[in-house]
C-alpha cells in the first residue's frame, strides 16, 4: 500500500516535470544532451517536491525482519529492503545513487545533472553507498 | 596509499572513473587490505541489489492528465498543485521520499515522447511575453509599467461609476476601496485576452496595487511559466503567482474574475477578498 501511495506521488511529480518541460523547452541549449537536461529537470522537481514536506515519511516494511534465523527473513524481497533503505537517506544522495546505479550515468554526466563539480560525485557516492549499507544493516540485511 | 586515501577514492575506483595510475595504486592497496577489499565487496552487493530496481512504466492516466493540462494551456485554470486551506501560508500535501527515485525513473524513461510532443504543443504566446514585461516593470516602477500597458493596448480613462457604459457591469472599485487605499486611476483596457477594468490603487505608504476586473474569461497566458500555487484565501480558490518580491493573485468573484498585481503578501489578498465579500461601501477617496 505504501508503495502504491509513493508511486501515485511519483505520477503527480512526473506530470509536473513534463509540464515544466513544455514550458521551459526554449531554455534548453544544445550545449548539453537533451537527456541530461531532462534528468536535471526531473531531479529538481523531485527534490523540490520533497523539500516542501514538513518531514520525511519513512516507508514501512510489509514484513519485519527479526533475525537472519527467522525463515520469514529469507522471503523478504531484497527490492523492498532497498526501497526502504533508499527512503531513509538524504534525497541528494538518493538521486546520485539512482543516477549511477540504475541509470548508469558517468560521473561527468551526473555532475552536469546535479550541477556539482565532477570531483564531488565520487565522494557523494561514497556517502550514499555507506549510508545505504548502514540502513540495510539496520533492517537486518547482511551483505 | 593508506586506507583513508583509498576509502575516499573507492566509489570512483569501483565505477571505473579513476585515471590509470590512481587505479593501479588503489588496486595495489586493496590487494593487501581486507578492510578496504571488504568495503568494495559491499559496493558490489549493493549494485546487485540495485539491479532489481526496475523502471516504472508510466500509466495511461499520467499521459491523459498531462495532455489535459497542456490543452488547458493555463495552470491557473486547473491547478496542478492540490489546493490547501490556509489563510496565511502556502503549503502542500506531505510527500513521500520514495517518489524521487520513481520520478526520475519514470520521467527519464519517456524522454523521447516528451521531445516529440513539444513540437505539437508550441506554447509561447506573444501576449504572455508582453504582459510579462508589464509584470516585471510593475515590481520596479508601477508608473512606468502602467505607461507600457497603456501604450500597448487600446484604453480609455473612465469614472468607475460610469464603467457600466463601457463594459456592461459595475466594477468592484465603484463601491470604493478598503480604507488603506486610494484610487489613483481607472481604465478600460482592451487586451488580447479580454477587456478589463483596471484600477491603480495607492497604499498609505505610497506603494501601488493594480486591480484588474474582467468577465468570465480566466487569466489565460497572463503569467506564462511563472511559479504559482493554488490556495484558498478566505472562501476563494486563488491562483497566486510569484513575482519578484511581490505576488499576483487571481480568483473568481461572482461572475467575473479579479486579478491583483503587486500584492505584498497573502494577508493582503485575504483582506481584499474579505472586503469584497462584505460589500463594504466606504467613501471613495
Amino acid at each position: 500500500m505504501v508503495r502504491t501511495v509513493g508511486l501515485q506521488d511519483a505520477g503527480d511529480v512526473t506530470q509536473q516535470v513534463f509540464l515544466q518541460l513544455f514550458r521551459k523547452i526554449d531554455q534548453f541549449e544544445s550545449q548539453s544532451k537533451f537527456e541530461t537536461w531532462l534528468y536535471r529537470l526531473a531531479i529538481n522537481e523531485g527534490l523540490q517536491h520533497l523539500r516542501k514536506g514538513r518531514r520525511w515519511n519513512f516507508q514501512n516494511l510489509s514484513h519485519e525482519p527479526m533475525s537472519q534465523h527467522n525463515p520469514e527473513f529469507e522471503r523478504i524481497d531484497h527490492k523492498e529492503l532497498l526501497e526502504v533503505a533508499l527512503s531513509r537517506i538524504e534525497p541528494e544522495l538518493l538521486s546520485i545513487f539512482v543516477l549511477r546505479e540504475v541509470q548508469g550515468l558517468s560521473y561527468r554526466e551526473i555532475a552536469e545533472v546535479m550541477e556539482i563539480p565532477e570531483g564531488t560525485v565520487g565522494s557523494r557516492l561514497n556517502r550514499a553507498r555507506r549510508e545505504l549499507q548502514q540502513q540495510l544493516a539496520d533492517l537486518g540485511w547482511e551483505p | 596509499m593508506n586506507c583513508s586515501e583509498v576509502q575516499e577514492l573507492l566509489s570512483a575506483y569501483y565505477d571505473g572513473e579513476l585515471a590509470d595510475d590512481q587505479r593501479d595504486r588503489v588496486s595495489a592497496h586493496i590487494g593487501t587490505c581486507t578492510k578496504c577489499a571488504g568495503e568494495l565487496t559491499g559496493f558490489e552487493k549493493l549494485s546487485r541489489m540495485a539491479s532489481v530496481l526496475s523502471e516504472p512504466v508510466p500509466t495511461q492516466q499520467i499521459w491523459s492528465q498531462i495532455n489535459q493540462k497542456l490543452d488547458e494551456q493555463s495552470i491557473c485554470e486547473n491547478p496542478i498543485l492540490k489546493p490547501v486551506h490556509n489563510d496565511h501560508r502556502l503549503s502542500f500535501s506531505v510527500p513521500k521520499l520514495f517518489v524521487l527515485a520513481a520520478t526520475i525513473l519514470t520521467a527519464v524513461g519517456i524522454s523521447w515522447f516528451t521531445y516529440q510532443s513539444w513540437f505539437t504543443h508550441g506554447n509561447h504566446d506573444h501576449f504572455t511575453v508582453e504582459f510579462g514585461h508589464y509584470l516585471d516593470e510593475f515590481v520596479r516602477d508601477p508608473d512606468v509599467a502602467q505607461q507600457i500597458l497603456l501604450e500597448k493596448y487600446e484604453n480609455k480613462l473612465i469614472d468607475p461609476n460610469r464603467a457600466v457604459e463601457q463594459v456592461g457591469y459595475r466594477p468592484s472599485v465603484a463601491n470604493g476601496l478598503p480604507a488603506e487605499y486610494t484610487l489613483e486611476s481607472t481604465h478600460v483596457i482592451k487586451m488580447p485576452c479580454c477587456t478589463c477594468v483596471q484600477s491603480i490603487c495607492k497604499r498609505n505608504d505610497g506603494s501601488k496595487l493594480a486591480i484588474f476586473e474582467h468577465d468570465d474569461k480566466e487569466t489565460k497566458e497572463w503569467f506564462g511559466d511563472r511559479p504559482n500555487i493554488s490556495v484558498y484565501c478566505k472562501d476563494k480558490q486563488c491562483c497566486l503567482v510569484e513575482l519578484d518580491k511581490q505576488i499576483a493573485a487571481s480568483w473568481k468573484q461572482g461572475s467575473r474574475h479579479i486579478t491583483l498585481i503587486g500584492v505584498q503578501d497573502v494577508a493582503e489578498v485575504n483582506e481584499i477578498i474579505s472586503w469584497l465579500n462584505e460589500k463594504k461601501q466606504p467613501v471613495l477617496n
